[in-house]
């Protein structure tokens, strides 16, 4: 028996949803204070337009939907899914009215590629957008990578009994404290110490860099929040080339690793426990898939002649590789030369990587280095089942901040989820062959969007057609939301327009 | 006794240090530092096979 939608479901899915549109009307405060600094007056103006909006929006729905009630598990995945929609569509109105998209379509585009740490942009002129703009675009990634509900549970929830279930359906599903709010917040400690220590490294680099201190500290965060968040977008078209700096490489690249880390475990390490980062199947998984990326590209590249010294292969190629496989999407070169000089072994090598993405329950996407250890665990499980005698009784563990047995509900769900993210790999890429793209820019693009990272071979623009623009949109939120919460809100709107249709019908 | 308050040992006025913040900042820093250090002797690791495969493939 299905569950359908009830008035309930709607009452309390529009409730939390004001909550987090509230909570999101308030970090708009920050590009305000940063366009008043600058005097950017039309940019002050189109934030003013966008609190006003959110918090009118955010204050009605809790007036006027008030529940005592906590959401249930189905519920709870209607808001996850239905507030990132309305999230996308109240942070875009001061890129809206900024002037600086070709339509609607192309802002939503933006949106959805921050909120979801993805870094493909729609934007025109990026060099030319306002400094209160440009830390709006980096801030949504830094509070898209964290989570939305996670950010509203943080500050604006409190003593909810099912708000555990709404940060599940936004696929943060580790609870680092008994308390679902102190997990958030915790979330949230670890992120804005990263903040405060991470700004302060970049913007040294870049006042060493050339940079003016009030240019430092304004790129430094912003390239901060775009690596830990593994999100992309730069304040320059030339994205990190822009810098020309081997530090300011490093630094990200530091970060885009440190960013592509589980909460969990970042908790577990700052608690006192160092020695977790040498035991965990996540952190196991991620060093032997980027080190068979990395010999994927550097064998390409160094086959091919491309770079003539180590130092450009690392610049280059290495970078990107991290880049691909945390899902960060920060480039140091240019979507032509990718187009043109890459070898194709070189080319597979990130196309891999970004697949696989970063940890779960982190702020990157793909496969997750936790599903592929449970599958291969799993695989070398029944393999060995299959070899011994009947009559033998084996276990397999594995350790991810306790040692935990490995079930087979564990392997199948691990084993679905990667089937999923290959379906909207596979379909992204058909999408870009029919509208005219070669095979190799369509697949590299459409890996790029479902694992949320960013990197771009020139498909993405202003003028590719709106069917593949919506394609993108839609394989984003799907695979930074890990497909369950969306599935449960097709699932339970179909429902209710099967029923409409058939109310009317009789 | 709570943590911060001024007290009196033997005519000597002493502070109190707070324990429990300053262990929190000491997991945190040791936290923090440790994940810099994986993450730069991961680059030293990709360094060196990236190395590997340029000089072999090049010459």
């Amino acid at each position: 028996m299905l569950r359908k939608l009830t008035k309930f479901d709607f009452k309390i899915t529009m409730y939390y949803t004001g909550k987090i549109i509230l909570g999101l009307a308030f970090t708009m405060v920050i590009p305000l204070i940063i366009a008043l600094i600058y005097k950017e007056f039309d940019s002050a103006m189109d934030f003013i337009i966008g609190i006003l909006s959110s918090v009118i929006f955010g204050l009605a729905c809790m007036k006027f939907m008030k529940t005592d009630k906590p959401p249930n598990l189905f519920q709870s995945m209607i808001i996850a899914a239905f507030s990132w929609i309305f999230a996308c569509a109240f942070c875009s109105i001061p890129y809206y009215l900024s002037g600086h998209f070709e339509s609607y379509l192309d802002v939503y585009f933006d949106l959805m590629s921050a909120f979801t740490t993805t870094g493909l942009a729609l934007i025109k002129n990026v060099d030319h957008v306002s400094n209160a703009l440009n830390m709006w675009r980096h801030m949504l990634t830094y509070i898209g990578g964290q989570g939305i509900v996670v950010l509203a549970l943080a500050f604006l929830i409190r003593n909810t009994g099912g708000a555990y279930k709404i940060m599940v359906g936004e696929a943060k599903d580790e609870s680092l404290e008994p308390s679902i709010t102190k997990t958030a917040q915790n979330i949230w400690i670890i992120s804005l110490v990263s903040l405060f220590v991470g700004t302060t490294m970049a913007a040294i680099a870049a006042y060493y860099d050339g940079l003016s201190w009030d240019r430092s500290i304004l790129h430094g965060s912003w390239m901060f929040m775009s690596a830990w968040s593994t999100g992309g977008f730069a304040p320059c078209t030339q994205n990190l080339s822009f810098y020309h700096s081997y530090a300011f490489e490093i630094i990200m690249c530091l970060y885009m690793v440190m960013g592509s880390f589980n909460f969990a475990l970042h908790y577990v390490v700052w608690k006192g426990n160092p020695k977790e980062l040498l035991r965990n199947i996540e952190i196991k998984t991620f060093v032997v898939t980027l080190s068979i990326t990395t010999i994927f590209v550097a064998w390409g590249l160094s086959a091919a002649g491309i770079f003539t010294n180590l130092n450009s292969v690392l610049r280059r190629g290495i970078l990107l590789v991290i880049s691909a496989h945390t899902g960060t999407g920060q480039m140091a070169v240019y979507a032509n030369q990718l187009v043109h000089s890459w070898q194709p072994l070189a080319y597979m090598g990130i196309c891999i990587a970004m697949m696989l993405g970063g940890s779960a329950a982190s702020t990157a996407g793909g496969f997750k280095a936790l599903r592929i250890g449970i599958f291969f665990k799993g695989l070398i499980h029944e393999t060995k089942r299959l070899i011994l005698p009947e009559s033998a009784v084996f276990k397999m563990t594995f350790h991810h901040i306790k040692d935990q047995i490995i079930e087979s509900g564990m392997v199948k769900m691990a084993g679905l989820i990667i089937l999923c993210y290959c379906f909207i790999y596979l379909f992204g890429a058909v999408v870009g062959v029919a509208c005219g793209y070669p095979l190799g820019q369509a697949t590299f693009e459409s890996i790029s969007a479902g694992a949320n990272v960013g990197l771009t071979m020139g498909v993405v623009s202003p003028s590719m057609p709106a069917i593949l623009k919506i394609t993108y949109i839609i394989t984003m939120w799907l695979g930074r939301l890990e497909f369950l919460s969306i599935f449960v809100l097709v699932g339970s709107v179909g429902l209710a327009i099967g029923q409409a249709f058939k109310g009317g019908r009789k | 006794m709570q943590d911060g308050l001024i007290f009196n040992n033997n005519g000597n006025q002493s502070e109190k240090k707070p324990a429990i913040k300053n262990g929190v900042i000491k997991n945190v820093v040791v936290g923090f530092s440790s994940e810099v250090l994986f993450a730069l002797c991961l680059f030293a690791w990709l360094v060196i096979l990236t190395a590997i495969f340029f000089f072999v493939l090049s010459s």
